[in-house]
């Protein structure tokens, strides 16, 4: 489970190695902020260029300083820190830890408070601290070790305490580191990438283009005949078809003069006197002793004239009467 | 923040705007181009299987009209024997007169003639049925129709219209 959270750059352990701890007692349970702690403790930390990670229990204070800093995790713990929180779990006391072949961490907790951590260097400052806080010191080998360590990172308990290590303040510093390590490159890649493939999507649809107007082109030769003849009889039917609006555009007279035979039946005793058929009028004189009506309605039914109207009536000696219609053409286009 | 790394991303942006700026084909005109391309040569195709019979696309009417090789007064000539055929024991052509030589921009001319027809009425049909056995499209206009001093004949007067395809090349 830790090889994933430092793989994926979720978490990061500061080693035993290369950090200082520094216990305090402050003077009151006070709320400490990142700001704060560096005003105040910066100065105790034996190396130039630092990050503080602390961890609060009422007023006893514990702070670890690294010895360079940290910017690429998002959790960054000191791994003095995880060794507290499994002893502690064990109980009060002074420990030898086995922390790697052959180096040793020496840990005193006291009231479930720690109060001493460091790496020893001479076993001297064992017996030392066994005087001083008259404690017989109780050994953890590194095999030991390994085993709650690695365990530590299933414990929700532990999970829990890791928001005391979050580290997400930005700075300009690590925002420059985050750019230089994990920005970089991809931007100069995303961008020469870009150019690449838009000049290559270009150069090949600019060939496409190529080809299709090469294919258009042949296609167009092959089909000029066909073309050729289809504008040269649209244009035929755009000529026929103006000639037709422009001279055939009124009623054939001789049709209309064949239907005259509908206005006056067979045996009738009627008869056409005059008939005039022009574009757009016609005049017709019919003789008959019936009524004008008669025949208005028969020409009306005809179905070629818009209007009719009776323009005179002309009584003769032997009581017949000539009736002089006009009447209106119907326009065909 | 190595410095050479900010110099050498500077001149990549510099390189990116000016490709952006100068360089850089619009790929959306170009696949427009392609589609437009696609669809022309679809309709071409189209075109090109389907079998087209080119004298299907010759437009018969232009027999409906008189010789465009011949001159005005020659196809006057063609059209006043069509109806002195056409009332040929039929009608008594008794007034032909020619209409004054058409100046016309179109592409055709007309070719009038004022006539006057002395016969019974049923023989005015006879008359025009046999204008029609010509083929060649004449159209009547301004018809007066009144009673002829015979009796049972009328008199039948008209302009006679037929149209004439224009010679270009006179």
């Amino acid at each position: 489970m830790s090889d994933y959270y430092v793989r994926y750059n979720i978490i990061t352990v500061v080693p035993l190695e290369k950090s200082v701890y520094l216990y305090t007692k402050l003077p009151s349970d006070i709320k400490l902020s990142k700001n704060l702690l560096e005003l105040n403790y910066a100065s105790k930390s034996p190396f130039n260029k630092t990050s503080i990670f602390s961890y609060k229990k009422s007023q006893h204070l514990s702070i670890w300083f690294s010895l360079k800093e940290y910017y690429s995790s998002l959790f960054v713990i000191p791994e003095g820190f995880i060794v507290y929180f499994l002893l502690s779990d064990i109980g009060d006391g002074l420990y030898r830890l086995a922390f790697k072949e052959n180096k040793e961490l020496l840990v005193y907790i006291k009231d479930g408070i720690l109060l001493v951590e460091f790496v020893i260097s001479d076993i001297s400052q064992v017996h030392l601290l066994e005087q001083q806080y008259k404690v017989k010191s109780k050994e953890i080998s590194y095999v030991q070790y390994q085993d709650l360590f690695n365990s530590v990172w299933s414990n929700p308990k532990f999970l829990k305490e890791l928001t005391n290590f979050i580290n997400i303040e930005l700075s300009k510093d690590k925002l420059l580191f985050f750019f230089n390590k994990y920005l970089y490159y991809p931007i100069i890649v995303t961008i020469l990438l870009y150019i690449g493939i838009s000049s290559y999507q270009a150069y090949n649809m600019q060939n496409t283009i190529d080809k299709l107007t090469q294919t258009y082109n042949n296609l167009k030769v092959k089909n000029s005949k066909v073309k050729n003849a289809i504008r040269i009889h649209n244009q035929d039917v755009e000529k026929f078809e103006k000639f037709i609006k422009q001279e055939l555009y009124y009623q054939d007279p001789i049709k209309i003069l064949a239907s005259l035979n509908k206005v006056i039946h067979k045996g009738e005793n009627a008869k056409i006197k005059y008939l005039s058929i022009s574009p757009r009028y016609m005049k017709i004189n019919i003789q008959t002793k019936d009524d004008a009506i008669k025949y208005l309605r028969r020409l009306n039914s005809l179905g070629y004239f818009s209007d009719i109207s009776i323009d005179s009536t002309y009584k003769h000696k032997n009581g017949e009467k000539t009736y002089t219609y006009s009447l209106a053409l119907k326009v065909l286009h | 923040m190595n410095q050479k790394k900010i110099l050498g991303l500077l001149v990549l942006l510099v390189i990116l705007i000016n490709y952006i700026n100068y360089f850089q084909k619009d790929r959306q005109k170009l696949f427009q181009r392609i589609n437009l391309l696609q669809n022309k040569i679809e309709k071409e195709k189209r075109l090109n299987q389907t079998d087209v019979n080119l004298s299907s696309l010759s437009i018969s009417s232009i027999k409906y009209f008189f010789d465009q090789n011949k001159t005005y007064s020659q196809s006057m000539g063609d059209m006043q024997e069509i109806i002195n055929n056409a009332a040929k024991g039929v009608c008594k052509v008794s007034y032909v007169k020619w209409s004054k030589i058409p100046i016309s921009k179109q592409w055709y001319e007309d070719l009038k003639f004022d006539i006057s027809l002395v016969c019974k009425p049923i023989d005015i049909f006879k008359f025009v049925n046999n204008l029609k056995k010509e083929q060649k499209l004449i159209i009547f206009q301004d018809i007066h129709i009144v009673k002829a001093y015979k009796k049972e004949l009328i008199q039948f007067d008209s302009k006679l219209i037929g149209f004439k395809v224009k010679n270009e090349n006179k």
